[in-house]
């Protein structure tokens, strides 16, 4: 008898091709049946909401299916006089739905309708002494945030506008033994986290730090025998970290160290066949953030022509990023 | 307005806050499965801890998310009636910890200086009973404990402060495995708070036992790669030195044999010097203030004595509990320190002074390239036989097909070609434009 | 956690199972679930004694636990329920031992017509509280050496040990052992927990 490993098995009855229509009806309508109590259980992070619901429509080719007119002005409502974005009215500015807030008007290409220049003021405001990055005015640190702090300079082509080098500095003391990240020096690494410093890495083009057979190495022991990805040793595999991982190895030019077949195999059993919408595992709630990292890890594989090609540092579609002055660093093998 | 459509919610706000008033030993709060109402209070109080019944929670949070953002939408806040303003927060809190825009207002408040900082603390710990895995809820207890450490406090009160946040990061970590958020926090108490460096030896020891119940998980295994790193710090420990000594000696006794027939010759004078010193110690069985090494003027044996504790505690572990990816990713760790520390030794550019004087133990850096092999360090050698020895019993004790062979193998492979790769599969790189 | 939860001792009739004996660890659950946990375990274990064939073994997986079976050969059987990180190997060869020790003290006449009540069995306490560490099964070592782990049949769920056309749902909405508030809770547990956020 073998010890089971932590990771499911998938059922023989699951879906195994791509129900992108349904996945467009859940995306284009989803939140309008919601109740109440979702609704204020989520909408502190409203933004994120609406970024992943945009992104992932736009990568199924109907953003279209979204009033565009409607989506922007209730983004640029959300940009307070500090400059930063709350994820919606009432709420406080954090980079985190700063971020997803300039990358909702790049897909709309309607970044000029915001104020520029305080949104780089607050961004370059969150960035420390040593170089790291704060979420918000409370002060908390993450290389999360460092993530989001370059990826909206760069969006708006103003990396001038922080210290580069104290910033890179600060994210590769949060870089461990086994090549990976954690979200801050001394923490573990974790598959979220490795994709924001990597990521951070492309866009601020010092992707030679990288040990990148090494941490390869870690990021490829993530798929399990389901073929699913988990984020750390001994976690269950999860849709998000098919995003993750993949997006991490696709940025090191090692994409091919997975297993594509099985991985894409994992990710549409995921599907919800009646509702639309991917979930973590096969049998959960589908969610829009599932459903986002579900297409947009489809699309690197390469696997579905109906998804448009994503780039692996924004997450975004490729074709909204033509305006980027510095596009993000990859490595090639 | 939606103020008036679950009329019992005050009453309950009310029973839930005077639970806390009451019981200053309130430790948990639950949701307990009870979905149709009855006609009394579903706020239940039993062994220090708060229940809710599941039916109200929907209406409850509702009612309390409207109220508290009406009056930060209309700037309101702060005239409102503080007691009914606090009942409404602590609602909040509890029933969606998650939500960084309730635990900002009390943060303001906090600052107003209207919050106790320590009854803050207590709130959230009880969130974290309920949610351990809310990030929000400990970055929001990092921040009051910054705030409050920010002035210099009496060594008593920081010692309690200490205990507590222990205490609350281990509950957490109970209670969610692999609970990346409070491993961090104890790492970000260790790291941060005066005088918590003093309970080092205690976090080792405690740890220890903590990942001995938890095999499968990682985190947990983390942190004592966190107190290994800083295990230069904190030598000065005389019951560790004997500690220490006795887990080098079980280091090398397997091996004496080989020690004792292998030639040596050929390494470096540090190498050879330490050769020398583990055989003193196999030949000597002498108490350590005559222990030929020393270990109180010698860092260096006493870090390869705590490598050598580790690396044993895992080899029992893996042999307990198979099958767990979590014990040989922390194996993984604990080769990386040893094979920092045997590039040192076997590199003919490090005076001998230098090791002897102890160098500190490997900081997570970049993984360099170097040539190292067991015929030039001794030390290396020495791991070498043991990684052997515990490969080729799993592959023997288990089935071909089974997890732990497939980890052996792996581990096996990921020192041949990740640790003491030789040639460096360099990258071109360049941009995609 | 390494976690023994719950051990069991029933007597397997044609169409039933009965009990005889169970001791249960429930400290690590919150205060207001401890009964729903113990209702539910008991419930799942005498479901899977009903479900194993006599003289087999079954070790079924389900969410963070890991439940143990053996019948033997003379339908006496026995259930540890424990977490996933507990050696299996242990679990196996503790109810091996636990059974012995029981058959030994109460005759196979008895086992038809007896109880709970009408059997003092503390031993099962013992060992409950005394094999939560492991390492006291180097006691066991011959016990350990016969069993043969090849045998023992894994299923990764629940569901995979019941017979054609059963449901798991439709089981504890039916049982009669289990409470409201223990279904209630058995549905909440099965409620998903998605994540917005890296977690």
């Amino acid at each position: 008898m073998a010890k089971p490993m932590r990771d499911i098995v998938l059922a023989k009855d699951l879906p195994s091709t791509l129900l992108l229509e349904k996945h467009i009806e859940f995306l284009s309508s989803y939140g309008t049946d919601k109740n109440d109590y979702e609704f204020c259980m989520t909408e502190y992070m409203r933004m994120s909401g609406m970024y992943w619901v945009m992104t992932a429509l736009n990568l199924a080719g109907c953003q279209d299916r979204l009033p565009a007119e409607e989506v922007i002005s209730t983004v640029v409502k959300c940009q307070e006089e500090s400059g930063g974005f709350v994820a919606s009215p009432g709420h406080d500015a954090h980079i985190l739905y700063t971020l997803s807030a300039v990358q909702i008007l790049v897909m709309y290409d309607a970044i000029d309708q915001i104020n520029i220049e305080s949104l780089v003021s607050y961004v370059s405001g969150l960035q420390r002494e040593d170089g790291s990055f704060v979420g918000d005015k409370w002060g908390e640190v993450d290389t999360r945030f460092s993530f989001c702090a370059v990826a909206c300079l760069s969006l708006v082509n103003r990396m001038d506008a922080i210290n580069v080098e104290k910033a890179v500095d600060f994210v590769m003391s949060c870089m461990n033994f086994d090549g990976g990240f954690g979200s801050c020096p001394g923490a573990e690494s974790h598959a979220g986290q490795i994709y924001c410093c990597v990521g951070f890495l492309s866009i601020t083009g010092e992707l030679h730090r990288v040990d990148a057979d090494l941490l390869g190495w870690w990021l490829c022991e993530r798929q399990l025998p389901s073929g699913g990805l988990n984020g750390r040793p001994e976690k269950l595999p999860d849709v998000c970290y098919s995003w993750w991982v993949l997006s991490s190895l696709s940025i090191l030019g090692r994409l091919h160290w997975v297993h594509k077949g099985q991985l894409v195999k994992f990710i549409l059993a995921c599907q919800d066949t009646e509702t639309g919408g991917f979930s973590d595992r096969p049998g959960d709630m589908p969610d829009p953030f599932h459903t986002l990292f579900g297409l947009a890890a489809l699309s690197l594989l390469g696997e579905s022509p109906s998804i448009k090609p994503v780039d692996p540092t924004f997450c975004m579609p490729v074709h909204c990023l033509d305006k980027l002055k510095s596009k993000p660093q990859r490595l090639y093998t | 307005m939606h103020d008036d459509i679950f009329p019992a919610a005050e009453k309950i706000l009310t029973d839930i806050e005077n639970i806390f008033k009451r019981d200053k030993l309130l430790k948990d709060f639950e949701i307990v499965p009870v979905t149709v109402g009855e006609n009394k209070s579903p706020v239940l109080h039993a062994e220090h801890t708060l229940g809710l019944q599941e039916w109200c929670v929907r209406h409850l949070y509702v009612h309390v998310y409207h109220k508290v953002m009406n009056l930060k939408r209309q700037q309101r806040l702060r005239r409102e009636d503080p007691s009914v303003l606090s009942r409404l927060l602590l609602g909040g809190v509890l029933l969606n910890p998650d939500c960084t825009t309730l635990w900002n207002i009390r943060r303001e408040f906090v600052v107003l200086g209207r919050f106790d900082p320590l009854t803050e603390l207590h709130i959230n710990a009880i969130t974290l009973s309920r949610r351990p895995k809310s990030a929000e809820s400990f970055v929001y207890r990092r921040w009051i404990l910054k705030r409050m450490t920010a002035e210099p406090l009496e060594s008593a009160t920081l010692s309690s402060i200490i205990e507590e946040e222990l205490q609350v990061s281990l509950m957490a970590a109970d209670r969610y495995a692999n609970n990346y958020h409070a491993w961090n926090h104890r790492m970000w108490v260790m790291s941060h708070i005066p005088q918590a460096q003093d309970k080092f030896y205690d976090e080792w020891t405690t740890s220890e036992i903590w990942v001995s119940k938890h095999v499968s998980e990682h985190s947990g295994l983390q942190y004592r790669e966190f107190l290994l790193n800083q295990v230069d710090q904190h030598l000065e420990h005389t019951d560790y030195c004997l500690k220490f000594q006795s887990s080098l000696e079980s280091f090398l006794s397997p091996l004496k044999h080989s020690i004792f027939n292998s030639d040596f010759s050929k390494h470096s004078t540090v190498s050879q010097r330490l050769y020398q010193s583990f055989v003193d110690l196999l030949d000597k069985k002498e108490s350590c203030s005559q222990c030929p090494m020393n270990c109180k003027e010698n860092n260096f044996m006493l870090q390869i004595g705590f490598l050598a504790y580790e690396l044993l505690l895992v080899t029992d572990l893996i042999h307990l509990y198979p099958g767990h990816e979590a014990l040989w990713c922390h194996r993984r760790f604990v080769l990386f320190c040893f094979f920092s520390l045997s590039k040192k030794i076997s590199c003919n550019s490090t005076k001998e002074s230098d090791i002897m004087d102890g160098i500190p133990l490997p900081k997570t850096q970049k993984l360099c390239v170097l040539e190292i092999d067991s015929d030039k360090c001794f030390l290396w050698w020495l791991v070498m036989q043991h990684e052997d020895a515990l490969i080729k019993d799993c592959v023997i004790k288990t089935t071909e097909e089974s997890y732990q062979t497939k980890l052996a193998l792996r581990h096996e492979k990921w020192i041949k070609s990740v640790l003491i790769c030789k040639e460096n599969l360099s990258c071109r790189t360049q941009s995609v434009s | 956690m390494v976690k023994l939860y719950a051990m069991s001792i029933l007597y397997k009739n044609t169409n039933s199972a009965q009990w005889l004996k169970a001791a249960y660890d429930l400290q690590t659950f919150s205060f207001f679930q401890r009964g729903s946990v113990q209702e539910f375990m008991a419930f799942v274990s005498k479901t899977i004694v009903e479900r194993t064939q006599t003289a087999a073994r079954q070790s079924v997986k389900e969410g963070e636990y890991m439940c143990h079976v053996y019948v033997r050969g003379d339908n006496l059987a026995g259930v540890i329920i424990s977490d996933h990180e507990y050696p299996q190997r242990v679990s196996h060869t503790l109810i091996t031992k636990v059974l012995d020790e029981f058959a030994q003290k109460y005759p196979p006449s008895s086992w038809p017509t007896a109880t709970e009540a009408s059997i003092s069995f503390n031993q099962i306490n013992t060992y409950l509280a005394k094999y939560q560490n492991p390492r006291e099964a180097d006691a066991m070592t011959k016990i350990q050496e016969e069993l043969d782990e090849t045998k023992i049949i894994l299923h990764n769920t629940i569901e995979a040990v019941l017979e054609r056309g059963e449901k798991l749902d439709d089981l504890v909405a039916k049982s009669e052992g289990l409470s409201t508030q223990s279904k209630a809770f058995y549905k909440t547990a099965r409620k998903t927990n998605s994540c917005c956020n890296f977690g």
